[in-house]
């Protein structure tokens, strides 16, 4: 998994048309040949089309402090008058539930092979701050949470060998896969669990260790299949 | 570990304290304001959406059901409801000369769909960091080539190239953060 470090710079510029016409060529000549740089120009292939949807002066919309306290304000003044009423066959449903899911529960356990397992995987692809780094993650669905399985080549290692594991979830927060430290020829495989479920995220990220409070800066980044 | 979404709306009905809301608000209030400011331009209106959207939240979060949508479709398909009645509201009164109001549903849907993506596409530029915005300002939007950004601003041409790269991968990965299929 060597990447192409040579063809990947210039599929940015390639599909925003912003080379000069020899270097259009070359870069199409390059496609055809290269599957990894080819896939890398069809994953960015829509995105004029998108930026295209924008004006340039556009910004991001605000909502103003105060009206998160006056969310929570109304709530206060509408909670005593919903208050959740349970119904009779809802408080015998419950304890009958129960007994059937334990069943099914030791049911599952049970059965050769045990519960089935989500499985993904993420091809990851250098940051700025990665200098040329390459690798996947294997994602496989425990209870705890989600163990992950990374490889990874070309960590940059002349500033310090330790990274940390993280998975985005679809609301953009991150939640923290653990730490691994990569040899000094700047490969690593390590075996990390994240406390969050794999359909609860799609996008893995490999940072320098955190420092202070503040999340490292960023290497690796893949987004998973399912 | 933090709470998932189905988890907050399952205890709002039982939330005394206010902390499950506040949690799901700070999740989710950014990008259902900006997507009502887009398809209202109106700040005071898209507020009374939000505000609107987060009452129906606690109200019908006993009929959540996890199975059917996520929590993020659910708030994004009250807002639009909401947004549709602010319209009609807008439609209802006198019309101006200058007044643009939206006739059919067709035209409506499609103006939702479009301030839904040209929010999601600007809030996804504001997560670049500025040098990345920056080159794809002006490869795309100015129309320069990478020879004549170096030359503008003075970076070596193979870095505005890779620079540019990095943005545009950047971009993706925040769109399928967001769900997004380019």
């Amino acid at each position: 998994m060597s990447g192409c470090r040579s063809g990947a710079e210039l599929i940015g510029p390639y599909v925003l048309n912003a080379l000069e016409p020899e270097e259009m060529d070359e870069v199409r000549r390059h496609l055809a040949g290269c599957p990894r740089c080819a896939a890398e120009a069809r994953s960015l292939g829509g995105l004029p089309a998108l930026l295209d949807r924008v004006d340039v002066d556009d910004v991001v919309a605000v909502p103003s402090p105060e009206l998160e306290e006056q969310v929570l304000d109304r709530f206060v003044r509408e909670r005593p008058r919903m208050r959740p009423q349970r119904r009779r066959w809802q408080r015998l449903a419950v304890p009958a539930l129960a007994v059937a899911a334990l069943v099914v529960a030791i049911m599952v356990v049970a059965l050769p092979g045990g519960p089935d397992r989500a499985y993904a995987r993420a091809e990851l692809w250098s940051m700025p701050a990665g200098g040329g780094a390459a690798g996947t993650a294997e994602v496989e669905e425990v209870s705890a949470g989600t163990h992950v399985k990374l490889r990874a080549e070309h960590l940059p290692v002349g500033s310090g060998r330790a990274y940390e594991l993280w998975c985005v979830r679809t609301d953009g927060r991150w939640v923290n896969g653990g730490s691994f430290h990569a040899r000094g020829d700047g490969s690593a495989a390590a075996e990390l669990t994240a406390a969050v479920s794999p359909g609860e995220y799609h996008v893995v990220v490999i940072t320098r260790r955190s420092s202070g409070g503040e999340r490292g800066s960023e290497v690796m980044r893949g987004k998973l299949s399912y | 570990m933090a709470s998932s979404d189905a988890t907050l709306v399952e205890k709002l009905p039982f939330d005394r304290s206010g902390d499950e809301l506040r949690m799901l608000y700070r999740r989710y209030a950014p990008e259902l304001f900006g997507f009502a400011t887009s398809a209202l331009r109106d700040r005071e209106l898209a507020e009374e959406v939000v505000q609107d959207v987060f009452a129906q939240l606690w109200r019908h979060a006993g009929d959540y059901d996890h199975r059917r949508a996520s929590v993020r479709t659910w708030l994004y398909a009250i807002a639009r409801n909401r947004i549709i009645d602010a319209h009609r509201r807008a439609a209802a009164r006198p019309q101006r000369a200058d007044d643009d109001s939206l006739d059919t549903a067709a035209e409506l849907d499609a103006s939702l769909e479009h301030a839904l993506l040209r929010w999601q596409v600007t809030a996804a530029l504001a997560r670049l960091s500025p040098q990345h915005r920056e080159v794809i300002r002006l490869a795309h939007f100015g129309g320069l080539t990478m020879r004549e950004i170096a030359d503008r601003t003075g970076v070596p041409v193979g870095t505005v190239k890779s620079r540019t790269s990095y943005a545009l991968r950047h971009l993706r990965l925040i769109f399928d953060e967001m769900e997004m299929e380019p």
